[in-house]
Order: C-alpha cells, then structure tokens, then sequence
C-alpha cells in the first residue's frame, strides 16, 4: 500500500525530469533549426536553411537555389538536424567512386560521366600497361587493366605497387586525399577539371562549377611526364639545386624559360585545340593517349591546296550539338566545317565572315579559330604549298617532327624501393611501409630526336633511360633504354634547320657527342658513353648505324635504324652549302649524288667517299 | 384459413428476407474482395534510354528504379529487384556478385537464380519492348 | 464461481486503457502535422523542425508501446490467475484481438515514418498478408493500398480503423470506456518522462548498407522468415490468439498442454529473435 502511495510522486517527478531534459533538447533543436530557405528548385531542400550564405553555393548552372545541396553532395535534404542531413554526405562530388549518384545522376550528365569512366584520365591503361611491361611483368606496352582494377588488387606486383604509390596520385579516379600537386586544391573526378582552384583568402566559399577548363586545372596532371603543360607555356622543369634555374613553378619545382609554344604565345588554351573526346573520351576505352585524343595540326592547317571542310549537316558528336545549344549557337547544315581525325567537328572553328566582328585580323585568313575561353579570334593560316612543305623524301614526318623546336628530357631515371620509407597507397587508401624514389641526374631540354611510329616520322625523347630496382637490393635488376614519342607542345612557326636534323646526333637518336661526317666515314663520340654499351651515349638511344634499332614505350615505336640514319646524314654533308629547301638538288637527291661523284656536277665539294652509298632519293 | 394462410405467409416473407439479408451479407463482402482484388497497383513502366544501356554494357549492370539492366547482343536484358521471398528490393553486391536482400538476406546469382536464403524463386523477368533508340521496361504487379 | 486469484493482481487493464488514450489523443494531436503523401519529409519535420512535435512524437510512440507491455502484463496476470472465470468466453475471445490489433497499429506507425526502413516492413507486412490462401490479396490491398499507391491506406487503418476497434473492444473488455483518474495520470506521467530523455529512431530515405530488421516486437517473425516459409508469420500470431482464446475452454490438463504449447510458440519466438540479431551481426 505504501509503495502503490508511492508511485504517482514518483512518476510526476520523473515526468517533471524528462520534461526539463525535453526543454533542454528543445532549445537546442530550436537553435540549430536556423531560419532561411527550405526549398531549391521546386523540391525540400532543407540543407540551404544552414548553408544560406551564397559563398557557398557555386553559381551559375549549379547554383545552391536551383539545385540545393543534395544533388551534388548526398546527404537527407529533408533532415533539421545536422548529424542526419549529413548522413551520406559526399565531400567530393564527381569522385568516380560516387559520380553516378552526383554529376552523373539521371537527367544531369550521364553521358559526360559515362565517357570520362571509359577516358584514359581515368582509366590510365596505357600508363598501366607501359608501366609493368617496363617492370617486366607483361609481354608488350598494351594492356587493359584499369586503376579501378589495379587500386582494387588485393596483393599488387611491383609495377602494380608502383603505380598505385606514384602514378595513381593524379588519376581522376583516386579521392581528394594525399593526391599530388595541383589536383589536391579541388576535387577529383569531375571537379578535377570543372572546379575551379581556390584564390587565395577565399577559404570557405565554394569553387565555381564551370564548363570552361583554362589550362591551371590541365597542368596538375599534365606537369609531369611529358610535361607538355609546362612546355606550352615556355617553362622546363628542373632538378632542385640546379644552377639553370631561373624560376619556379606553381608548386615550387624549379624551372628554367624557354621558347613556348605559338599557340600558347598567342593565348589560345589547351582547349582551344582539344576536343571533348579528346580529353573526355568519346565512349571507348583506348589504350594509349594518341589512340584518344583526336585533334591533328591539319584540322586547323589543312595543306593549302585542299578543299574546304565538308559541311556540318547533321553529323556530329551529342556533345558538342548540345555544347552549342547551350552557349546558344547554331550551325547551318551547309556551313562549312573542320573535322577531326574521328570525324567530330570543330565548333571553335568557322571561316572568317561567319564570326560576328571577323572582319580584323582574323579575317587576314580564311578561316578563324576562336578561343573558348574568352572568344578571342585567331586567323588560321592553311599550310603552304612551298618548298618546305613539298621537300621530297619528307612525306613521312608528323608536323611537329620539323616545329617542335624544343622537348623536355629526363635522360636518366632511377627508380627504386624503399624498405625503410613510408608511402600513401591509393588502392588501400593509407600510408604503408616502404616507399618508392625516383631519382633523375639529368633533367634538360632541347631538340628531341626522330623516331619511326608505325608509317609516321615522329619526335621522341628519352623517356625511360631507366634502372628498376624493386626488391631494393641496391643492385638493378632491370635497365632499360626506351625513348617515348610526344608532341612536345613546342611547337613554332619556324622549323628546325635541316642540320639540326641532319647533322646532329641527337635528331638520329644517338644522344650528346660529336657526330663527324669527314672522309673516315661517319663517328658518333659520345659526350658521355652509357656503362657498358659500346658507342652508346648515356642520353642517347642507339648507336649509329645500329644493329637493330631502339625500342620505344609502344609497340610501333623504334629509333631510326642502320639504312635510315644513312640516308639521313648523306644529306648532312651536303646541307652546309645547300641550306635551302628550295635547293634544286634536293628534286632528285640521289641523282645530285650520283652526278656529283661521276664528275657531271658542277659542285665543287669533295664529298667522302660513303656518302656515295647506294644511290636512292 | 386465411389466419393460417397470412400467418404462413408471414412466415415465409420472414424465412425469404432472412435468405435475402443472409445472401446480402454474403455477398457484399465478396463484392467488397472482388473490386479489392482488382485494385492491383497500376502497371509501371521504366523507359531505358540509349546512355542507360550504354553504362549498363560497360559497367556490366545498372540499378534503375527497381530494375537491374544488362545488355546482351544489344538488347538489355532486365530482371526485376523484387525479392521473390517477400517483396522487399534486392540490392547488387559487388563484393561477392549477385544480389541481396537486405530483409531476409536472400541472395540470387547475377542471372537471377537464387542461390540461398528463404526466397525459393529466381527473380522475375519483365517484359521489354522497343520504341525508337529506347526501351520500356513494363513492370508487373509481380515485378515491382 | 470466482476462485480466488493466484496472486498479486496488478491494475494493468485499467492502466492499458490508459495508455490507450495518452496514444490517441496524442495521435490527433499528431495528425495534423502528418502528410501521406510526404511521409518522411513530414515525419522529419515532427523530429525536428517543429516546436515540441518531437515530444509529442515520443509520447506518443512510448505510450504505444505501453499500452502494448501493460496489455501484455494484463494478459499474463489473468492467465495466472485463471482468467478464464473473470470473463465469459465470447468478450474473452473478442479480447484476444487487443494484442494483434495493438501489434497491427503500432506497425502501421512503424510503416508511416516513411524511411528506408519503413519501405522494407511495408513490403514484408504485404508478402506476408499474400501468402493468406484466397483472401491473401484483398485483404492487402483493403489494409494496405494497391501496391505503389503510398502511405494514404495505412495511414487511415493506423489512425481510424485500429485505434477504433482497440478502444471498441478495450472498453468492452473491461466495462468502462475512460480509463481512472489514476491510470491517466500513470500513463501521462511515465510516457512523458521517457519521452523527454529518449528520442524515437527515425531511418535515412535510403538503405545505408547493413540489413533491415523492423520493429522490435517482431523480431521473433523477422527471424522466423530467415528459415521457415512465409505464412508462418500469420500462422503464429493466429496460433498465439486462438491459444490464448482456447484458454476459456480448457481446464486441468488440457489447460496446461495450451500453455505449454503458447510457452514454446514464445520461447521459439524469443529464440529467433536472437537468431536474427545474430545473423544481422553477421
């Protein structure tokens, strides 16, 4: 009876406790639910009541009012409180991982995302593939692994190991954290490319969301390697504590200037060339990088003598329909176009009269290119019909084998493993023991040499002049001597002298030395010989008149080999004096030759007795 | 006679309504069960367009709203994620293949077979058909 | 006759009325507040973006669950006591409905936060009214709306229909249709302390990754849907109920077989319960 007494004092004195845990609850929930707008674009969108502060929405296309914040982040739009909204929540949206749920959500980019996942930014095949054949662990330079399989693996080989440390730090794929240099700034995935970077003291505010690339977002990847941002804009990265170094890049890597590129002199950006496909991929998973990328010189310097570019008509890539549409455009279907090799057209470039206001210097030219980042015309000038451009015996040399004035080099690379670093793992997503270094005693610029790609004359350099040592014995358990083929991005509208092809070592792949051309025959002396390679130079790739010719980074690749470096320097000992493309011996260059040795020239040259050679072109 | 006659007369309407409310309450609970059991849910349909089915090639597989996506030969082959135990979603498991339902933790092969769990049925298959560069899925009651 | 009770009686009928009460007047309180149509975003909205409507949430989900264990309690002390001589068997039988229809309502509750969750029980609660031989599907679709139709069915049986017949046969139960002064107070008091301390769980929109388990008084079903065919999980409540009701014809003997066999039909229920929470820590 008495505890029965008890029970309703007791209870109201519980009730009365929970009601004062109740109002402390209560003020609280009254205090975060803040006050501002619960809607985005027609829907509940409860996470704008917090994040009101137009800082933090990007603006334009993506704006927080249009879209709200779930669309892109994830997370329950329709939750009051903070620990529920943020349930979810997707810190990087356009990180491949989640991209299908954010950017690539139905009715946004499914298509744009669809072609990225395929990309080589993402997939990094070649990369993938060039890496373990050079580590010995496949047959050849092609392959079709991914780094969503290879940061996948559960037990990596060297290469895979190798790959997931170093290379997989600029992979659209890898999130945010601990990626390299430039990319780190923003995002990965789509933003890696569509954020733009934060300017200093504007912590906080959300990056812009855009469609127009400039080139600062290109180079986080594209600074290393081939380097060909850094090329373009005139810049050559160094080893630290070189003396040639002048300036430093945006990362603090020192750097010497050089030439840049025309295009770049003339403020055109790296989009301005490259198409969607190029650097999104068009749907298809390519191997290597020149497989994708599909912008030539001859699309915007077609030979002066060929037809006007066939008309747009219906044809085209949806991207770039839908590009146009949006930056409110239009093309007739008769008006004439440039295409890419893959046959997608180039919508920057028009003829001159159809740009509004084309009648200044763009109108020096018949057609214009206009830059997609600020509109700016550029005339664009066919390839002349001259002399230079119809030399005889020439037909095989890419465009950029004669203007890429410049290439930067990395002659020599060691790469090693650590036992006793430690390193980030993109497949595992944390720091591991061991590390891998890759250590270069030379980095320099200058011409590149010639290489044979499958029917095409084209630059290399020096790319993988390299040890591997993986088990880190100290010892080098793999050398090797590969050059890579590249378009520099140094390309200028004068060309290389015909010596500097000619009668240099470096253009025949043999390195730095002296190249004698006299009356004892032809003698490369190396600079600097490689250790135990005869007549081999430390930066070069084969001996002259090898063998059997150097091996590239891809299967077609090769250096010049014994019969074409001949031909090469028959024309050295005749260049001194005949300088001029124009120079009537080089209509019927072997019959010049042949005529010079039997007495029926008028040439006074003694020219040594090997250059008479078999008599051909 | 006729106090006979109305009384049986009586007793008869008395016995025929009776008969009447007793076949009334029969049968408007019938009536009531027959117009329930055509209340199925409105068949849906799902559209797949041409970038569904291309992720859904490359990617081996696609969830859309209830529906997973493959393509085979060009034609996407569709099974419904209605679990056939209770009817709760299924979900991919891309860690071990197949799906899963997150009720009763059924799980079916990637072709649909089950493979363990109380469900004792595979997937269902819903109908597909073509309409222009898309294709509609039509979803059942079963199916969705 | 009226034999003497068995035991200490607790006043867990009357206290049941009045939880029942503190439930639906604090669900009308709540109805307005609810939209069918924008459950979850509703339901958000009471947790936290109303001044007080969490509270009235809680009171009334934990008086729910009060009226469930005192209905509970109520049931066990008359068994013990030998119910069967306190009620004639027609109330005793229409009695037995109290608890699948409290177990009905409280699920209906469940189903209408609208999460993940919720999604998953609606789709179980159906499959498993399917698998009833002929009546199976329209009595689906009559508790539950057509398939895809929404909240809008579940949201009238959880709010009308159930709560109706509760205090319906509650009242007839225990022949008086307001609880005591007392109860009221003890029903008030008590789900509003809890409710102040404790919040009620509220799901995300989707799946989060880890299995789904339903309402805690049905776990011991969930489990047996791991391993035994679907009817099973109307079969056993219908067992349980015509147990308990058989209890009002059965004596000595017989008496202690249907307790005995209610007893393992729980303990089974108990057992796979834990079996589920087992295989979901799996």
């Amino acid at each position: 009876m008495t505890v029965r007494r008890l029970v309703l004092p007791l209870l109201l004195a519980a009730a009365c406790a929970g009601l004062v845990v109740a109002a402390v609850r209560e003020s609280r929930r009254a205090a975060e639910v803040g006050e501002g707008p619960e809607r985005a674009g027609g829907r509940v969108e409860r996470c704008l009541v917090c994040h009101d502060d137009p800082d933090e929405s990007p603006g334009g296309a993506h704006a927080a009012d249009a879209l709200g914040c779930e669309a892109c982040h994830l997370g329950n739009r329709l939750a009051y409180d903070k620990r529920r909204a943020h349930a979810g929540l997707e810190r990087e949206p356009g990180a491949l991982d989640t991209v299908d749920r954010t950017c690539g959500r139905s009715g946004c980019h499914v298509r744009e995302v669809e072609r990225v996942t395929r990309s080589l930014m993402a997939t990094g095949r070649g990369l993938i593939a060039v890496d373990r054949w050079v580590f010995g662990e496949a047959p050849g330079p092609d392959g079709t692994e991914t780094f969503r399989e290879l940061l996948a693996v559960a037990r990596p080989s060297p290469a895979q190991d190798h790959l997931r440390r170093l290379c997989a730090g600029c992979h659209l794929g890898t999130r945010g954290e601990n990626r390299d240099d430039a990319v780190s700034g923003v995002g990965s995935g789509c933003a890696s490319c569509h954020a733009a970077r934060r300017a200093p003291g504007t912590a906080g505010r959300h990056e812009p969301i855009d469609a127009r690339v400039p080139d600062e977002r290109c180079r986080g990847g594209h600074s290393r390697s081939g380097r060909v941002s850094l090329s373009y804009a005139g810049l050559v990265e160094l080893r630290p504590g070189d003396p040639a170094a002048t300036t430093r890049l945006y990362d603090g890597r020192p750097a010497a200037a050089a030439e840049p590129d025309v295009h770049g002199e003339q403020g055109m950006s790296c989009v301005d060339c490259h198409t969607i496909p190029d650097v999104m991929g068009d749907g298809r998973s390519y191997a290597h990088e020149e497989a994708q990328a599909e912008a030539t010189c001859e699309g915007c310097h077609p030979p002066a003598a060929a037809a006007d570019g066939a008309p747009w008509g219906a044809a085209g890539d949806a991207l770039v329909r839908d590009l146009l549409r949006l930056r409110g455009e239009a093309r007739g279907p008769l008006e004439p176009a440039r295409w890419t090799r893959r046959g997608v057209p180039l919508w920057n470039v028009r003829p001159a009269h159809a740009f509004a206001g084309g009648d200044g210097e763009a109108a020096e030219a018949p057609w214009a290119l206009a830059g997609k980042l600020d509109g700016r015309l550029h005339p664009l000038r066919p390839t002349p019909a001259d002399a230079d451009h119809g030399l005889r015996g020439h037909e095989r040399l890419a465009c950029v084998s004669c203007h890429a004035a410049w290439a930067p080099s990395c002659a020599t690379c060691h790469t090693r493993f650590d036992a006793a670093g430690r390193q980030w793992d993109f497949g595992r997503g944390a720091e591991v023991s061991g590390a891998w270094v890759e250590e270069s005693e030379r980095f320099g610029w200058g011409p590149p040499a010639l290489a044979v790609l499958g029917d095409r004359i084209v630059p290399a350099m020096p790319g993988m002049i390299l040890t591997v040592d993986a088990a880190g014995t100290g010892r080098a358990a793999l050398e090797r001597r590969l050059f890579a083929a590249l378009d520099p991005h140094a390309t200028r509208r004068e060309s290389r002298s015909c010596a500097s092809c000619h009668a240099e070592p470096v253009a025949l792949g043999l390195g730095s030395g002296t190249l004698d051309l006299g009356p004892g025959g032809p003698r490369f002396e190396p600079a600097e010989p490689a250790a135990g390679e005869a007549g081999v130079a430390a930066d070069g790739w084969v001996a002259l008149f090898p063998s059997r010719p150097g091996e590239g980074t891809r299967a077609g690749l090769r250096s010049l080999d014994a019969a074409e470096q001949r031909r090469v320097v028959r024309v050295g000992t005749c260049v001194p004096c005949h300088g001029e493309s124009s120079d009537a011996i080089y209509g019927d260059f072997g019959g010049a030759v042949g005529a010079l040795f039997a007495g029926g020239s008028a040439c006074t040259f003694r020219a040594p007795e090997w250059v008479r050679g078999t008599a051909e072109r | 006679m006729a106090t006979v006659g109305s009384r049986s007369r009586r007793e008869f309407l008395d016995t025929a309504w009776r008969w009447v409310a007793a076949a009334g309450a029969a049968l408007a609970p019938l009536g009531v069960l027959g117009i329930l059991s055509r209340a199925g849910g409105r068949p849906r349909e799902i559209v797949l367009d041409p970038g569904i089915l291309e992720r859904a090639a490359r990617e081996g597989g696609v969830a859309v709203e209830g529906v997973y996506v493959r393509v085979r030969d060009g034609v996407p082959d569709v099974l419904s994620l209605r679990c056939r135990h209770l009817g709760c979603r299924v979900r991919p498991d891309p860690a071990r293949g197949g799906f899963e339902c997150p009720c009763h933790g059924s799980r079916y092969g990637l072709d649909g077979r089950v493979h363990s769990g109380p469900a004792r049925s595979d997937l269902l298959r819903p109908a597909v058909r073509r309409s222009g560069d898309r294709w509609i899925v039509e979803l059942g009651a079963d199916d969705d | 006759m009226i034999e003497p009770a068995a035991g200490p009686r607790c006043r867990c009928g009357d206290l049941a009325l009045g939880f029942l009460a503190v439930t639906v007047l604090s669900g009308v309180a709540l109805a307005p507040l609810y939209r069918p149509e924008a459950a979850l975003e509703s339901v958000e909205a009471i947790e936290a973006g109303l001044p007080w409507a969490w509270l009235l949430r809680a009171v009334h989900g934990f008086a729910a669950l009060g009226f469930l264990l005192a209905t509970v309690a109520h049931l066990v002390d008359a068994v013990r006591a030998g119910g069967r001589e306190r009620l004639p068997a027609g109330p005793w039988w229409r009695s037995t409905l109290l608890l699948p229809l409290a177990v009905l309502a409280m699920l209906g509750g469940f189903v209408l936060r609208g999460d993940a969750e919720s999604l998953a029980a609606l789709a179980v609660w159906r499959g498993v009214l399917e698998t009833i031989p002929l009546l199976g599907a329209p009595l689906a679709t009559l508790l539950l709306g057509p398939p895809g139709a929404g909240f809008g069915a579940v949201t009238a049986h959880h709010a009308g229909t159930f709560s109706l017949l509760l205090w319906l046969i509650a009242a007839d139960h225990g022949r008086r249709m307001w609880p005591t002064g007392r109860s009221w107070a003890v029903a008030l008091l008590s789900s509003a302390a809890i409710a102040g301390v404790v919040p009620l769980p509220l799901g995300p929109a989707e799946p989060t990754g880890v299995g789904l388990l339903g309402p805690w008084y049905l776990l011991g079903l969930q489990g047996m849907l791991l391993d035994l065919p679907p009817a099973t999980a109307w079969l056993v409540p219908v067992f349980l109920a015509g147990g308990v009701g058989a209890l009002a014809h059965v004596q000595g003997r017989a008496r202690t077989a249907t307790l005995a066999a209610l007893g393992a039909l729980l303990a089974a229920w108990v057992g796979w319960t834990v079996r589920l929470l087992l295989a979901g820590a799996g």
